[in-house]
């Protein structure tokens, strides 16, 4: 519904105004109308209403169509990140049991393989498939079809704490709340250039959406290298760009930053990490734009809350505190102490978020559901406060995620990994502190014996089950992991450890 | 700038882009970085090395064709002969 009726006021507004563009293709809102028509005709073909479809592609336009088209169809698109191993994209599929895949054509030998006899349609032909669903040949009647408001039409992954993926079910509402307080507080304008950076799978693809329902033209980078995203910066003329602080550094490093035309860019949103301040300072003289705060949570339906540009922001009420800025249009917060009682100002509590853009559900996991959805609050496991003023600051997190540069890595997955080692007696995963990717997760590792210890096959066995982002940077050896009488390892004590033995060997290396 | 010249000045480059420089020993110069299991922030971490070693921006064509040791030891020996 929600998508449907973005996709008819572009049509309505200027069907000829660019709606997506990419290397290889510009799309205007005619052709998105068509393409989308084309392609929930064909996957309707292959399944039934309420179906899963799974999305598994690099970064292209018709990553877009395919959500849109999943929502005329009244289907639900699962998007996969195509770096995942065969087991980690074989237990997503185990769990959503699609009807249907949109591919890319290298992808699709793997998808046999995993999951034998599922119609796979090749994502490069999406605009070459024929548009003759008499259903969906009428623009009135498209807005019509698809899902409700409350029906689901993404289910987005996430790392998870116990080792296999969590599915966030994603209903039109909340991309229906989620577009307004962004065109409230971000305030893009019809045609206003967005640059997509950051793998359509993730949970900020709501934010191409939002730009998307006021009317925006979203530019898709395939992938993001510090170089390819300047020449689309300059040759695409973009206004708005969201990126994770990872890339603001590594676009700084980049030889060809000075020479590149970034007179359009006027705002530069990031999120999914903190972004130092001295990073920051440097990314607003160098890049010449203003800079906006986005703290979001795949979870809370995306973007929840705000620091727009020039707000006056005091010092932090505890050392190492980011300020994240002010609740969203449509979401609400409250701070609770361990009890779930609201505390007032001033005091540190858990961050809880409430609001229509919150998700349905994890896919088939009540127990983890019920973990954080209580009451229509979501419990976003970081920890914080509010200040006097009303602005929100991030003091630390509850939990034991991993931000590497803007991904979620949970220690469960690695250390599930690890343990199949015959070498492995026991094993945790921490973070450390990165200057590229904010952080990178380390893994001490307690062999079964003396001269057990072997970083080569922990390294083989992480190549095989993992995701290069999720890969520890390092293995250390511990001869006992410490753990509470509960038998809770200590990992505040770890990380401190971890930091303290890379920091030695950096001095001892150097 | 300094001229990358041999293959094994472009290894010890690419070495000190990855977390783990033993993928780059199984490697042999002519086979793929991402088959290796060599990620895509090493990957932007050699380009950016192989920037700062050229001393000039790298073009999107250049970078899509970094996905073997030899072709970076082909662009580097380019720019330094």
């Amino acid at each position: 519904m929600w998508l449907n009726h973005v996709m008819r006021r572009g049509l309505d507004r200027d069907p000829d105004a660019l709606a997506l563009r990419d290397v290889r293709r510009d799309v205007s809102w005619r052709t998105l109308h068509r393409d989308v028509r084309a392609l929930a005709a064909r996957l309707r073909h292959d399944t039934l209403p309420g179906s899963r479809v799974l999305v598994l592609s690099a970064n292209r336009v018709e990553v877009l169509e395919t959500y849109f088209a999943c929502a005329v169809a009244g289907l639900v698109a699962v998007p996969v990140n195509p770096a995942l191993t065969d087991p980690e994209i074989g237990a997503i599929m185990e769990s959503v049991e699609p009807s249907a895949a949109v591919a890319e054509e290298a992808y699709a030998a793997r998808l046999g393989a995993l999951y034998p006899g599922l119609p796979v349609t090749d994502i490069a032909t999406v605009a070459e498939l024929p548009d003759e669903d008499a259903q969906f040949t009428d623009a009135g009647a498209a807005d019509e079809a698809g899902t409700g408001m409350a029906d689901p039409v993404l289910i987005l992954h996430t790392s998870a704490t116990t080792g296999r993926a969590k599915g966030v079910v994603v209903d039109q509402r909340s991309l229906q709340i989620n577009a307004l307080s962004w065109i409230a507080d971000v305030g893009p304008r019809p045609g206003t250039a967005f640059l997509n950076a950051g793998p359509l799978f993730h949970g900020s693809v709501v934010i191409a959406l939002d730009h998307l329902a006021a009317g925006g033209t979203v530019c898709v980078l395939d992938r993001f290298t510090p170089q390819g995203c300047l020449a689309a910066l300059e040759r695409w003329r973009i206004e708005h760009a969201f990126l994770v602080p990872s890339m603001v550094r590594l676009l700084l490093r980049a030889k060809g930053l000075p020479g590149t035309d970034l007179s359009r860019l006027r705002l530069l949103l990031h999120g999914a990490a903190p972004m130092p301040e001295d990073l920051a300072r440097e990314a607003r003289e160098r890049l010449g734009a203003d800079l906006q705060t986005i703290f979001g949570i795949t979870e809370g339906g995306g973007p929840v809350l705000t620091l727009r540009p020039d707000t006056p922001v005091g010092p932090p009420p505890v050392p190492g505190a980011v300020c994240v800025g002010v609740p969203m249009l449509g979401a609400g917060l409250r701070v609770t102490d361990a009890d779930g009682r609201e505390v007032p100002a001033g005091v540190i509590g858990e961050l809880q978020v409430s609001g229509d853009g919150l998700m349905q559900a994890y896919w088939k996991n009540p127990e983890a559901t019920a973990d954080v959805l209580r009451d229509g609050r979501l419990n976003t496991h970081d920890v914080g406060c509010v200040d006097r003023d009303g602005r929100v600051w991030v003091v630390d997190r509850r939990n034991d995620l991993i931000l590497r540069g803007g991904q979620n890595v949970y220690p469960a997955e690695i250390e599930h990994v690890l343990r199949q080692s015959g070498n492995v007696a026991d094993v945790v995963v921490v973070p450390v502190p990165s200057e590229t990717w904010g952080q990178t997760p380390v893994a001490f590792v307690q062999p079964t014996g003396d001269d057990r210890f072997d970083p080569e096959e922990l390294l083989r066995l992480c190549v095989a089950g993992l995701a290069p982002y999720k890969r520890p940077t390092h293995f250390l050896p511990i001869e006992r992991i410490p753990r509470n009488p509960a038998g809770k390892a200590l990992r505040t004590d770890l990380r401190e450890i971890a930091r303290q033995t890379l920091i030695a060997d950096r001095e001892h290396t150097s | 700038m300094t001229a990358v010249r041999s293959l094994t000045d472009v290894r010890a480059l690419i070495r000190g882009s990855l977390d783990h420089p033993i993928l780059l020993d199984r490697l042999g110069d002519d086979d793929d970085f991402a088959g290796a299991g060599i990620g895509s922030g090493e990957l932007i971490r050699i380009a950016l090395s192989l920037e700062d070693e050229l001393g000039r921006p790298l073009e999107d064509e250049e970078l899509l064709g970094l996905t073997t040791v030899r072709a970076v030891a082909r662009l580097a020996g380019t720019e330094a002969s």
